[in-house]
């Protein structure tokens, strides 16, 4: 075939071109480190790599926020664990002023630390983060949630809202609990009845040691044992306006069963003496913790005072043990939370090795092929310019 | 007889001057492009018949021809356009490929929801909540960057429609004028060809090729006619017919292709193809307007989205919050001569069916046809409306004609205008708009759950409103009045607007209570439903996230630069092949033309040699005479 001269330059200056557009684009691959410089260079891959992108800097983002919340719940750790040194500190005053050998003045002593006590629980109550927000007044975070009255009741100023943080892209945790969870709704008496005694006893009787027997029988309602002579009681239900036991014969630290339930009658009742016998309902740590502070400072002159002054020391450990309870429960809660975010954050880091794993597959160039690839090109584009003068030197005008 | 070889020699002498005149032309034209080297023919005389035979008489030269090959150069012509065509898209389409592959839209999203999510952590703080703000700016801003960007990439279409219109009426009036040249050539009546004008010819239909695909007829009579794509003459033998850019009358952004036949206008856009014309309109309608209406799509669809949830939540100051942002409405383009008019809303509940899409609107005199440009599917919309379709609302706002047309662009100018519809920090609604509380005197341990909004425009929401259950507790009132509502544990319950349960057990007179959040400063419970939005399937019509719709952008984009490389690839090497095929026979060879040289020198001077023989012959018989 005939090859005209403009071919041999057009030829040569094509391959030329195709090899220098190689030689380039490899170049850009091994200074960038990356296959895919535009979606062009893989589409498929190129929209991958967004997807894959937007979910790493997605779990970065969790990862942040589970920071924050780890933070956040450690610390609500501590103002629980300070919670609950309050608590044990009352319970071990309460033992101690409960003994009969102590006089008035030792009791107020004991009932002035126990003063101090709830100073400290408001205190702990009212504990601000680091940045100064109040962590139990719910998501009223500026508002001062407890505070107390002129009758020293302390009062509930947040609200029920807690602030979740998102720790993956289906799981919240809450970072901490409304000081209405925390300390406000505590169940009284045994969490789920609590016992009275009327104001108007004259008797030395007081009740305890109650608990629930039957849980299947037990009703919500209001009841009331009647001591219609010393040795002879009525239980009463008040709710339904019924009689639930009629003139029973009082049998000293013998409990009484009725509606699931069991209590005992200690000391000696007076006709018309009465003990009541309700649902439990809430009570917060303050009002459990003041109560303490008001038996050991009121304590007894008389009897029946002291009847009065015992009923109320062990309503009042029923009460604390409950507290106990709740606030060791929500330090469960606590770690619990912990552990779901010590666990979302490994995954967390195995999803972002993973993904940078995949993104790097996808995208990354492989630099010693690459190079590989590079001498290769420029090896071909150097023989072929070196052919390319070699063609051009042969005419036959030379020879002319 | 000496005459007779004198006539010889001569004719060889004058064919070799030939014969040395067409190879310097050759080698003169080595670089013209489409110069198809030209070959002498010789003959021998005509014979004169003396007794004893035919005596020859020398030789004359029978025509010069250019070697060239109507098919091979057709083949090339029309691999050129096609190449021309196939580099042109590879260089437009690559321009939006490599502007998508930055990431500013995505980078901008990105950071968006990255705000949101540290705003989340800290919704109090007015230092998150300006961040967010920024980046909530920031982010339209690059929405309208992207869309300023693609916009100058549509300009320069634009001025290159023009550039190339210009250059095609240059060419068919050339054409018009070489074919009134080659008919009245002077040797085309006795069949010898007008060998350059006919190669400028064809050198002309190829660039005229390269800028817009063309079909030729011969006319018989030296002269062709060039037709576009459709059949339209530009080039009738003399005459050429000129095209006009214009702008499209309803879109005067948009510079159309026109046939100008004495003045009056007639749009032939759709109908030509190939060519660097061609590659510019397809790239316009099949990349970059889609491209923008996409981009235009994703603006108003996060816009209208986080709207929606937005006004779902509480505001720092205990304000239902307003829109994030202020999002324009699509644009309408009416023609001039219409009698009615309609207007178009964003349908925000059904935002996540938009297209990206422009939409053609006509009316027949009894029903609209819609008909949606990326993909040219059509509807009939009978009735007076309003119309819903793809995420919009079409209201007839005044009575139409038969004949009245409507170009809608939804979302393609959103990104210009986006804009935040606040400043102020204290304005992001954060916060869930109602709050729910257990009463702390309640006796059960049923727990209330936090309120989902189901409307947040109901005008009791943000009211105080109290649950309290009955005796028995198996129903409970509504603020302690009205009928008793049956209550299940966990089952829903629907008041002003919101949605609530209550879970576990109630006693007689236990009383919950929903009432607004005024006050709830650090409650995240909307920034939390804003944040699940990034990976929530709304666009696309619940198929994709906002992040996978751009992925698809890319996708797409990236396959069609990916296609335009490889086509431009194989189309180039097409077009060096029939450059090949045409150079074999018509290319200029030196070393041939050369060799050529020497051939037609030593023929030359052998005629010449022949002349001086034939002197000397006579020469000789004069001396003979003299002595």
């Amino acid at each position: 075939m005939r090859v005209s001269t403009n071919q041999l330059y057009a030829q040569s200056l094509n391959r030329m071109f195709e090899l220098q557009q190689r030689t380039v684009a490899i170049q850009e691959q091994v200074a960038s480190g990356k296959r895919i410089n535009r979606p062009g260079d893989d589409p498929v891959a190129a929209a991958a790599v967004l997807q894959l992108e937007e979910r790493l800097q997605a779990v970065e983002q969790f990862e942040r926020n589970a920071g924050v919340a780890e933070q956040r719940l450690g610390h609500v750790d501590d103002v629980l664990g300070g919670v609950s040194n309050v608590l044990q500190r009352t319970r071990e005053l309460l033992i101690q002023g409960r003994s009969e050998a102590l006089g008035p003045g030792d009791r107020r002593a004991i009932a002035a630390e126990v003063r101090e006590q709830l100073d400290v629980l408001v205190d702990l109550g009212n504990a601000r983060s680091a940045s100064g927000e109040f962590i139990f007044a719910g998501a009223a975070v500026t508002t001062r949630p407890f505070t107390r009255d002129a009758l020293g009741n302390v009062s509930y100023n947040g609200d029920q809202t807690v602030r979740r943080i998102q720790v993956s892209e289906s799981r919240q945790v809450e970072e901490s609990f409304s000081g209405h969870d925390a300390l406000m709704a505590v169940r009284n008496g045994n969490g789920t009845f609590v016992t009275g005694m009327n104001a108007a006893n004259t008797g030395t009787a007081q009740v305890s040691d109650n608990v629930v027997v039957d849980s299947a029988a037990w009703v919500d309602h209001d009841f009331r044992i009647r001591f219609t002579a010393p040795d002879t009681y009525e239980v009463i239900d008040d709710t339904a306006g019924s009689t639930v036991l009629a003139a029973q014969p009082y049998v000293e630290g013998t409990a009484i069963n009725f509606a699931g339930m069991a209590v005992t009658v200690f000391g000696t009742p007076a006709a018309g003496d009465e003990f009541t016998v309700a649902p439990s309902a809430n009570q917060s740590m303050f009002e459990t913790v003041g109560n303490i502070a008001t038996a050991l400072e009121t304590g007894f002159a008389t009897p029946a005072g002291q009847a009065r002054f015992g009923f109320d020391l062990d309503r009042a450990i029923e009460d604390l043990d409950l507290a106990m309870e709740q606030v060791n429960a929500l330090r469960a809660t606590t770690g619990a939370r912990l552990n779901t975010i010590e666990g979302q954050r490994n995954a967390n880091e195995d999803a972002r090795l993973n993904l940078n794993t995949l993104r790097s597959n996808l995208e990354d160039v492989d630099i010693v092929a690459a190079i590989s690839d590079l001498a290769r090109e420029t090896q071909a584009l150097e023989a072929a310019q070196a052919a390319f003068v070699r063609v051009q030197d042969l005419s036959l005008f030379n020879y002319l | 007889m000496g005459s007779s070889t004198f006539e010889i020699g001569l004719s060889g002498l004058l064919a070799s001057q030939q014969g040395l005149a067409t190879t310097g032309h050759n080698i003169a034209n080595v670089n013209t492009p489409g110069f198809s080297r030209q070959r002498v023919t010789f003959e021998a005389r005509t014979p004169q018949f003396i007794g004893y035979g035919f005596v020859g008489k020398g030789t004359d030269v029978q025509s010069i021809t250019r070697l060239a090959n109507d098919f091979l150069v057709a083949q090339l012509r029309n691999s050129m356009s096609n190449e021309a065509r196939a580099v042109k898209l590879e260089e437009l389409v690559g321009r939006i490929d490599a502007q998508l592959g930055t990431g500013l839209v995505t980078s901008g999203m990105q950071n968006f929801f990255d705000s949101l999510g540290d705003a989340n952590d800290d919704p109090q703080l007015m230092a998150t909540r300006q961040v967010l703000l920024e980046n909530a700016r920031s982010m339209v801003s690059r929405f309208a960057e992207q869309e300023s960007e693609l916009n100058g990439i549509a300009r320069s279409v634009n001025d290159q429609v023009r550039g190339t219109v210009a250059g095609i009426n240059a060419l068919t009036s050339a054409i018009a004028r070489i074919n009134i040249d080659i008919s009245r050539g002077a040797g085309l009546a006795s069949g010898e060809p007008p060998n350059d004008l006919l190669d400028r010819r064809d050198q002309l239909l190829t660039e005229l090729s390269e800028l817009v695909g063309v079909q030729t007829q011969d006319r018989g009579d030296g002269m062709v006619n060039v037709l576009l794509g459709d059949g339209q003459l530009v080039v009738t033998g003399g005459t050429a017919t000129t095209l006009a850019a214009t702008g499209n009358p309803l879109d005067a952004s948009r510079v159309e292709v026109a046939y100008d036949v004495g003045g009056t206008l007639s749009q032939i856009t759709d109908t030509l193809n190939g060519g660097q014309l061609g590659a510019l309109l397809e790239f316009r309608d099949q990349t970059l307007e889609p491209t923008r209406s996409a981009i235009g799509r994703l603006a108003t669809s996060i816009a209208i989205t986080v709207n929606e949830q937005h006004r779902q939540g509480m505001d720092l100051d205990g304000v239902l919050g307003a829109d994030l942002f202020s999002v324009p409405t699509p644009v309408v383009n009416a023609a001039a001569t219409n009698g009615g008019t309609v207007s178009v809303a964003f349908d925000t509940a059904n935002v996540g069916n938009l297209a990206a899409s422009d939409y053609r609107l006509t009316h027949d005199g009894a029903n609209y046809t819609l008909t949606r440009l990326a993909d040219m599917s059509t509807q009939t919309l009978a009735g007076t409306g309003p119309f819903a379709v793809d995420g919009l609302t079409i209201s007839v706002t005044a009575p139409p004609a038969a004949g009245d047309a409507w170009l809608i662009q939804p979302t393609k100018f959103v990104p210009r205008t986006l804009q935040l519809a606040t400043s102020d920090p204290r304005a992001l609604a954060l916060a869930a708009p109602v709050k729910t509380a257990t009463a702390a005197a309640n006796i059960g341990d049923a727990t209330i759950s936090r309120a989902s909004i189901l409307d947040a425009t109901d005008p009791n929401l943000l009211a105080t409103t109290t649950l309290v259950f009955n005796d028995p507790p198996t129903t409970y009132q509504v603020n302690g009045a009205g009928p008793a509502i049956a209550w299940s544990s966990g089952g829903d319950i629907d008041v002003n607007g919101w949605r609530v349960q209550i879970t576990g057990t109630v006693r007689a007179g236990d009383t919950f209570t929903v009432s607004s959040n005024a006050g709830g400063i650090g409650d995240n419970g909307n920034g939390l439903r804003l944040s699940e939005m990034q990976f929530e399937p709304l666009m696309e019509g619940g198929a994709a996230s906002y992040q996978e719709a751009y992925g698809m952008l890319v996708g797409a984009v990236g396959s069609t630069a990916q296609q335009a490389r490889i086509s431009r690839e194989a189309l180039s090497a097409l077009s060096e092949n029939a450059q090949a095929a045409r150079d074999a026979l018509s290319g200029v060879n030196l070393d041939e033309e050369a060799a050529n040289l020497l051939r037609f020198q030593q023929a030359y001077q052998a005629a010449a040699r022949v002349i001086s023989a034939a002197d000397e012959a006579f020469k000789a018989l004069i001396d003979a005479t003299r002595s």
